[in-house]
């Protein structure tokens, strides 16, 4: 992941959008956490709840695999079709880490 | 030009970013996370702009913008709504007082929409345009959230439409939302219930338990139900607490139930049940004294036959006999009280029975003016008409002593249609009723005195005056003639009595007062009483009125003694109250051996109805306990003619 060029597409300095991240990972990965354990317990509607708040952050921040990822968790958990989810969550979870990785390879 | 500025957002990366983004064009930049906290933040800080999101915790955008609308310093400010939501569907953002929309979309496209409504807000100051939200181009998807928002319409349709009042509060006890009910139950608008304190609403003494359950349920979150009643304006009320456990906050909501026509209803049930206790403890007490006074009667009478009115016990006799005669009317009220006392029900006219009783009344007080304007054509009223007499006295001695200093008594009688009846805390059965009401000029009465009136033994008379039955047993009649009475009055303005008895379609039947002297009389009367003194007296009054007595003390000896002395016994005189086998079943049983029986029944109490019952079946005549010997020797003389 290139902060950098993120940055400029978003007409952002690099050490406001890492502050943006920041922010989002600290919100996003329990919401990640609590969209999980919703899955396990089967609460499709909490889970719905949990993946419609990472799909908006994500969209504003440009973070579209996120985003297309999240709202496919949203649209599955409404119909009650949890069990269509793991792969989404995988991206989800992945490009988080890479968000993670990329933030700590700045500091 | 540099701007004062609130954004007001639920999400973090937005508010970083807001702020981010006015602080680098030089505008100072304050955040809140809902809709509660930016009002807390305005009562110190005076904003130019202020972006706010529509979704949010604890009060969302459009009240926030309606309340921000409502504070006068705050009116100039410029409102911007900030949201996802103007994406997906058009929003009227003029009609709750925002001057611009952004769509949310990625932020490049915000900044970009952010600055130009700051622009745009330098040259509007405040002026409304035409609703176009900005933005609506580049937002990156569309048609996402609208289902999500006609679930949450479909929300607010169904806590619009709940018949108990519900809020949301914050753990600290600040009100963020409130449903139709709540606001009409409460009688504050939504504007100015938003953000208030809670317990605010509530009594001073109230405050402290309820913040108290505040915190109980933060601690616990176990739902509490206080079932007080509390006092909210005017209304008593339940409250119904439950923890809201979110994945971001904490709230709890209280439902509000108003308790107030339920907690009356179990007041008023409360109070028929002790007033059917009190009822039959009185009428037991009645019967009892009854009894009692039967046997002084009865043997009072004895003597006086033997004596002259130059005796030196004469006048001493009379005396006893006044006594017991005193002593049978309060006997009479508490009967009357209990409901136990109504036997001789016939249709009367109530004009005439209340011109007879305001005359007799009134010659004993001059001082008083007494009007009438009484209804022409008046229906009748099937009733006892001894008991209405004593219900009038009742009525008219009150308020005499209401009027001290002398004043001016109205009677007023009217034909009514039970619709008309607006009675408190009974609905009137169908049909038509005669009304009488009786006002006086009196001291009238405060509301604590009103609500105690008709209990037994309640008098504001000093004492020796007043026995506290009057209207107790005003009430157990008119109950007992299944009629209603209610009562009006003020402190220093009189009062007003109403007495609403059920018509009859009959026409009216006039009383004969038989006034036959005592003589010798010829026949044999079977005397069935289980109390020996009581047999004792009677048996010996029979005797001088000339009868021949054959005595029962009980209701198997009384059938024995009939079987074998049928043709020869004349009449039974009935006691109906007996242990094992009561006058009701005796009736039955002698009816059963000989139809063409005569039977007066005797009592000094009667169970609720049954000697009307004993009566519906063919018996032929009621003596009320005391008797004298003349009433007797005319009751059995009515019977056996």
């Amino acid at each position: 992941m290139n902060l950098g060029e993120l940055a400029s597409d978003l007409k952002l300095e690099e050490e406001e959008l890492s502050e943006l991240f920041d922010l989002f990972l600290k919100t996003a990965s329990p919401e990640l956490i609590e969209l999980q354990s919703a899955l396990i317990g089967k609460n499709a509607w909490s889970a719905e709840r949990m993946a419609h708040s990472i799909k908006g952050a994500a969209g504003i921040l440009g973070l579209m695999e996120i985003h297309d990822a999240a709202k496919r968790i949203e649209m599955a958990a409404r119909m009650n079709r949890l069990e269509e989810v793991e792969v989404d969550l995988r991206v989800i979870k992945k490009k988080l880490e890479t968000i993670d990785e990329a933030l700590k390879g700045r500091s | 030009m540099k701007k004062k500025i609130l954004v007001v957002d639920n999400h973090p990366v937005v508010l970083k970013f807001m702020s981010q983004l006015l602080e680098k064009e030089g505008h100072q930049a304050l955040t809140a996370e809902d809709g509660l906290s930016a009002l807390e933040i305005l009562k110190t800080f005076t904003p130019d702009v202020i972006f706010i999101d529509l979704i949010m915790p604890h009060i969302g955008g459009e009240k926030l913008c309606q309340i921000i609308r409502k504070v006068p310093s705050l009116k100039e400010v410029y409102l911007i709504i900030l949201s996802a939501i103007a994406a997906e569907q058009e929003i009227d953002y003029a009609s709750f007082g925002a001057n611009a929309c952004i769509a949310k979309g990625s932020l490049d496209k915000m900044a970009k929409h952010v600055l130009a409504a700051l622009e745009q807000a330098n040259q509007e100051t405040g002026v409304l345009h035409p609703p176009k939200t900005i933005g609506i181009e580049d937002v990156y998807a569309r048609n996402i959230t609208s289902e999500l928002l006609s679930v949450k319409k479909h929300f607010e349709i169904i806590l619009n439409s709940m018949a108990e009042g519900i809020l949301e509060i914050t753990p600290e006890g600040k009100i963020v939302y409130t449903n139709p009910k709540a606001i009409s139950l409460i009688n504050q608008t939504e504007d100015q219930l938003l953000a208030l304190d809670f317990t605010g609403l509530f009594l001073e003494s109230d405050r402290q338990g309820i913040k108290d359950h505040l915190m109980e349920i933060h601690l616990t979150l176990q739902p509490i139900a206080v079932n007080g009643p509390l006092m909210l304006n005017g209304k008593q009320v339940a409250l119904h607490l439950l923890p809201v456990i979110d994945e971001s906050q904490r709230s709890i909501i209280v439902i509000l139930t108003d308790v107030s026509e339920q907690k009356r209803m179990e007041a008023q049930l409360i109070q028929a049940q002790k007033m059917e206790a009190i009822g039959t403890l009185a009428g037991g007490i009645a019967h009892d004294f009854n009894n009692l006074l039967m046997v002084v009667q009865g043997n009072v009478s004895l003597m006086l036959l033997d004596v002259n009115s130059a005796h030196p016990h004469y006048e001493m006799l009379r005396m006893i006999e006044k006594q017991v005669l005193s002593g049978s009317k309060l006997t009479a009220q508490l009967l009357g009280y209990a409901r136990k006392g109504r036997y001789a029900l016939r249709p009367i006219y109530l004009n005439q029975l209340v011109t007879d009783t305001s005359e007799a009344f009134g010659r004993t007080r001059k001082n008083i003016t007494i009007h009438q304007d009484l209804a022409k054509n008046l229906f009748t009223c099937e009733a006892d008409q001894g008991q209405i007499e004593q219900v009038l006295m009742n009525l008219f001695v009150n308020a005499a002593d209401a009027m001290p200093e002398g004043g001016d008594f109205f009677l007023r009688t009217a034909n009514v249609n039970f619709s008309e009846i607006k009675g408190r805390g009974y609905i009137p059965k169908p049909g038509e009723y005669v009304l009488l009401t009786v006002t006086d000029t009196g001291v009238g009465m405060d509301s604590k005195t009103i609500d105690r009136i008709f209990d037994p033994f309640f008098t504001t008379k000093e004492l020796g005056r007043g026995t506290g039955l009057g209207l107790a047993s005003t009430y157990g009649i008119v109950k007992g003639h299944g009629g209603y009475i209610e009562v009006e009055s003020e402190k220093g303005r009189g009062s007003t009595f109403k007495l609403y008895l059920p018509a009859s379609g009959k026409p009216a039947q006039q009383t004969v007062k038989s006034s036959a002297p005592i003589s010798k009389a010829i026949g044999t009367v079977l005397l069935v009483d289980d109390e020996e003194v009581i047999l004792d007296v009677s048996e010996k009054v029979l005797k001088v009125l000339g009868y021949k007595v054959l005595v029962a003390r009980g209701g198997v000896e009384a059938i024995e003694i009939f079987k074998k002395h049928q043709d020869s016994i004349d009449l039974v005189l009935l006691d109906i109250i007996m242990p094992h086998m009561g006058g009701g079943e005796v009736f039955d049983r002698l009816k059963e051996v000989s139809p063409e029986v005569k039977v007066l029944l005797s009592s000094g109490y009667s169970i609720d109805g049954e000697a009307s019952k004993i009566m519906a079946r063919g018996c032929d005549g009621f003596i009320q306990k005391p008797f004298d010997i003349m009433q007797l020797s005319q009751s059995i003389r009515a019977i056996l003619r």
